[in-house]
């Protein structure tokens, strides 16, 4: 395997290579930026320029625009609460807070650091688990798919322990918005009232552009000021804070990279999930849960190492089967057809130099990118001086306009300002939104999996405890469930006690 | 003030309406809607073959491909349907794939019969897969289960499905289709894992998984099969099922002049007579069977007959 | 720390998300055929008994602890009006997308949102309205390729 890389590093070292790997982290860097565009349309809109690339040329910038999406998005989630890619939602909950004390700076330097360091080990483990690629896709049938939406759903909807009713309520409502538009399972167009563009459902990327960013957006443009409130708080040197922060929280990464790189290779679940189960195991081990979405430093570190580590996850089923783990690994498929490549089991057998630079390029695309970030810090950090007044507009017009480059479709823009105002709404009346979301992403994996088991099983409920993988998934539920609801329990009977004595 | 926006409305106009055509066609880029999201084996496809014609047009013009993904091609469908037939709007379409919602009473907004038809790109078939150490070696040890088939499909107005249930039912085979796969992918995973017992998939998709071995073949529908131990419908005893296929069109909306459909059919037969398209074409496993614009439309209405007729199978 | 809206306490939301829901419900019954209703109206149930427990907490003393308000210390008194001009704008600015295009609705929009709901002056409107306007042509139209909507009216 060394000498594998080693030879993907010979390919790539030549000047033309290394250009074309950065000129796609530059890329990748701006679609990263801009809300509502991201990896998959930036790698949809390069395609044809690989048109007359060789193969590895053609990989090592996509490889440089994947790596790159995830620092871009990360400096739009936090410094103006709006989610540059699906997965830097999860940025946003603890970085854009960073960002209002000030500390912009520091949050992005925490971030940069993470991302290629997140990135590494994604990789390490992929290239570890890539001999059992096969074994570990199959692992993953519908049941196992439903159980592993449940954990998603439980773990979020339940990671704002103060607020554990409501959230509960958000992710009802999400799971009924998951469930509007054409179901392939039963057959049936559901909530659409006839409507062409329901019939696809409520699609995640506006969603989030405007339960995120439009709506801090609207509010700031409503209260007025800067996103950082004292201009003299914010400290434009504290990047060196955050990049010692990341490191000194190592363990964080790990978790957050394998969060990342596990969740990430599941087809379909992907990396918003991968993100946002990050941060939040994250937040319940920590010591102080409570403090996070007020500005943890912790709470950018996690979501940002999964981010890269995705990559490499969502790799797995791609090369293992063809399948795409995500849907920039769908379009980087095309991009493999394009140059006369299979996708398919044996894709490992006779692709296996190119993909190996794929890998390559991803890892240095992180560090790149990194770096870049980090030298941008300054003058990122000064957005947070401008004028809210000036910028939310610009930002909400900015948003939409991404949200729309996306697919060409209007009612996208629609949705965006709609779930933006909704989203201002459940701000102001202390609804969590993250249970939403995370309802919306997973409802449709969840129901899904249910009733393909169902149909499997023939109606039989033991189909959940089948395989070792299931009995896993639904011990990590019961854990999940344990750890939220036993302290709460265990509290109020000493509380009572106390009174009692 | 009320000056500034009449001029931005103007210039927003202005930049927004399509200028008029002039005589000679093509003078400006074209458009060539893929219904489906980009990355996928038909938008690969589609790109490919926009820069192949490109080659066959005069030199400035350009064939952008655009992505109109959204209601499994209805979307995609509708907008070619509306366009002008001024040949700056085409499309590529799989079909059965858009005709079979007409077919079944589907509220849509165009008319598969009405649409230029310009020229036929490729055919392909299905094959009925399963598992690679599955008991199953053909059609006849399907039917000797002692219990119903179970299939994985996408969703029930998929190709996959259609095909599903048409063959089954004209073989008399009983059977169960598990809907709500995601993709051809994910059901052929289904297969291998064992949750379902076998599938109707692309031809052209599961040579990857039969050469890793993977899965294997029980028999194949609209292709012809050269291997004894493999049936096709003919053996199978239902020849009209070799009708059951894949095939990738390409189209205007109605009313095409006759000049313009011409030049459009010229570049795209040019473009799959081009050997570097070829060749790249057989790297990735794709078929070409190109027909004019006359056998073309030929072929989609021995389609809609033929699907016609075996609407009942359907649910 | 940047300026925050304080929250509100009141029973709006729940309100809200219970006729929500019960629409949701009776479009189930309406338009979907048994098998694929089940799942979404058994969410819809759930919803309302957490929407019941969520009421509860009201009138039960023990439990009507508000959760925690996250709007900090530096909350400030918004206006009921101007929170619903703020909403406003976003609704003005998506339908004239809608309608016009974005050509037409962006540069209106910045001009508008910025002089009036952000109270700058119209030269800082206008110019900023004008710049930004076309450097997202240049991005969106040039640079990438993409044909930006021209509303209802214009295509």
């Amino acid at each position: 395997m060394i000498d594998l890389l080693l030879n993907a590093l010979s390919d790539i070292a030549s000047v033309k290579t290394i250009l074309l790997l950065v000129l796609g982290v530059m890329f990748g860097l701006v679609f990263g930026v801009i809300p509502g565009l991201g990896g998959t349309t930036a790698l949809a809109i390069l395609m044809p320029l690989t048109f007359g690339m060789t193969a590895i040329d053609a990989f090592a910038m996509s490889g440089g625009i994947m790596g790159a999406v995830a620092m871009g998005g990360a400096i739009s989630a936090i410094l103006l609460n709006t989610p540059g890619t699906a997965p830097n939602a999860a940025t946003t909950l603890d970085g854009y807070p960073l960002a209002k004390q000030g500390r912009a700076a520091e949050a992005i330097g925490a971030a940069a650091t993470a991302s290629p360091l997140g990135g590494l080990f994604g990789v390490i483990t992929l290239l570890m688990v890539l001999p059992v690629a096969k074994q570990l896709v199959l692992l993953f049938g519908p049941p196992e798919f439903f159980l592993l939406a449940v954990f998603g759903l439980v773990t979020i909807a339940l990671s704002d322990s103060t607020n554990l009713l409501r959230g509960l309520v958000s992710a009802g409502v999400g799971l009924m918005l998951a469930f509007v538009g054409y179901d392939t399972v039963t057959g049936g167009e559901r909530f659409t009232y006839g409507s062409d563009y329901l019939f696809d459902g409520i699609p995640l990327v506006p969603a989030l552009v405007g339960l995120f960013g439009v709506t801090e957006m609207i509010h700031l443009s409503i209260t007025g000021g800067t996103v950082a409130g004292d201009a003299s708080a914010v400290r434009i040197h504290g990047v060196m804070k955050g990049i010692k922060a990341t490191l000194k929280n190592w363990r964080i990464v790990i978790r957050g990279s394998l969060t990342g790189t596990i969740i990430g290779s599941i087809p379909g679940v992907g990396g918003t999930v991968a993100t946002f189960i990050a941060y939040s195991t994250t937040k319940r081990a920590d010591a102080d849960p409570e403090s996070f979405g007020t500005g943890r430093i912790e709470g950018v570190i996690a979501p940002e190492s999964a981010n890269n580590a995705k990559d490499s996850g969502a790799l797995l089923p791609t090369i293992a089967f063809g399948i795409p783990g995500s849907a920039e690994m769908a379009v980087f498929l095309g991009i493999l057809v394009l140059h006369g490549m299979q996708p398919g089991p044996t894709m490992l057998l006779n692709n296996e130099r190119e993909i190996y630079v794929l890998i390559i390029a991803l890892t240095l695309s992180a560090v790149f990118s990194a770096i870049i970030g980090i030298a941008l810090v300054k003058w990122l950090a000064m957005i947070t001086l401008v004028r809210g007044q000036i910028l939310a507009p610009l930002v909400i017009a900015v948003s939409l306009v991404g949200t729309y480059a996306i697919n060409s479709r209007p009612g996208d823009v629609v949705i965006a300002a709609i779930l933006g105002m909704v989203g201002y709404l459940m701000l102001r009346f202390n609804y969590p939104r993250l249970p939403l979301v995370i309802a919306l992403v997973l409802g449709e994996t969840a129901e899904r999996g249910f009733l393909q088991s169902m149909m499997i099983s023939q109606g039989s409920w033991g189909i959940f405890i089948s395989s070792v993988t299931s009995i896993i998934m639904v011990l990590l539920i019961l854990i999940t469930l344990g750890w939220s609801f036993i302290p709460g329990i265990l509290k109020s009977r000493r509380a009572a006690k106390a009174k009692s004595d | 003030m009320k000056k500034l926006i009449l001029v931005l409305s103007i210039i927003g106009a202005l930049m927004g309406c399509s200028g008029p055509s002039s005589d000679t066609f093509p003078n400006r880029d074209i458009e060539i809607i893929i219904p489906y999201n980009a990355g996928g084996g038909f938008d690969v496809y589609a790109r490919s073959l926009a820069q192949y014609m490109e080659r066959y047009l005069p030199e400035e013009i350009n064939i952008l491909p655009i992505n109109m993904p959204g209601a499994g091609g209805r979307r995609g469908a509708s907008h070619v349907y509306r366009a002008d037939p001024d040949g700056y709007t085409i499309g590529i379409f799989n079909m059965p794939g858009i005709l079979l919602p007409q077919i079944q009473g589907v509220k849509i907004n165009y008319d598969v019969n009405q649409l230029s038809w310009l020229s036929t790109l490729s055919i392909d078939g299905y094959g009925i897969i399963v598992d690679d150490e599955s008991p199953i070696n053909s059609v006849e040890d399907i039917k000797n289960m002692g219990r119903p088939v179970v299939y994985g499909a996408t969703g029930p107005s998929s190709t996959s499905y259609i095909a599903t249930t048409i063959v089954s039912t004209a073989l008399e085979i009983p059977y169960k289709v598990i809907t709500g796969y995601k993709g051809s992918g994910e059901y052929i995973l289904g297969v291998i894992r064992g949750d379902v017992d076998a599938a109707f998939a692309n031809y052209s998709t599961i040579q990857p998984y039969l050469e890793s071995g993977d899965i294997k073949l029980a028999a194949v529908i609209g292709v012809d099969s050269d291997d004894p131990n493999i049936m096709d419908a003919n053996d199978l005893g239902v020849p009209d099922l070799s009708n059951i296929k894949i095939v990738r069109m390409m189209a205007g909306p109605p009313g095409m002049p006759e000049d313009i459909r011409s030049t459009l059919e010229q570049a795209m037969l040019s473009a799959l007579d081009d050997q570097d398209f070829k060749a790249w074409l057989d790297a990735t496993g794709n078929d070409v069977y190109p027909a004019n614009a006359v056998d073309t439309k030929t072929a989609v209405d021995e389609m809609s007959s033929f699907y016609d007729k075996f609407k009942e199978f359907l649910d | 720390m940047a300026k925050t809206a304080k929250n509100t306490t009141s029973f709006a939301p729940v309100i809200f998300i219970f006729c929500f829901t019960l629409g949701y419900i009776a479009t189930g019954f309406i338009y979907l055929d048994e098998e694929s209703r089940r799942v979404p109206i058994l969410t819809g149930y759930v919803t309302i008994f957490l929407l019941a427990l969520e009421t509860l907490k009201w009138f039960i003393p023990s439990m009507s602890q508000e959760p925690k308000d996250t709007s900090g210390v530096d909350a400030v008194e918004v206006p009921v009006s101007r929170e619903v001009i703020g909403l406003g704008y976003v609704v003005f600015l998506a339908s004239m997308i809608y309608v016009f295009g974005f050509y037409v609705a962006i540069p209106i929009y910045l001009f508008v949102a910025i002089a009036f709901l952000g109270s700058q002056t119209k030269k800082t409107a206008g110019i900023s309205a004008v710049v930004a306007s076309i450097i997202i042509y240049v991005v969106f139209e040039l640079i990438l390729e993409t044909r930006l909507y021209q509303g209802l009216l214009f295509s």
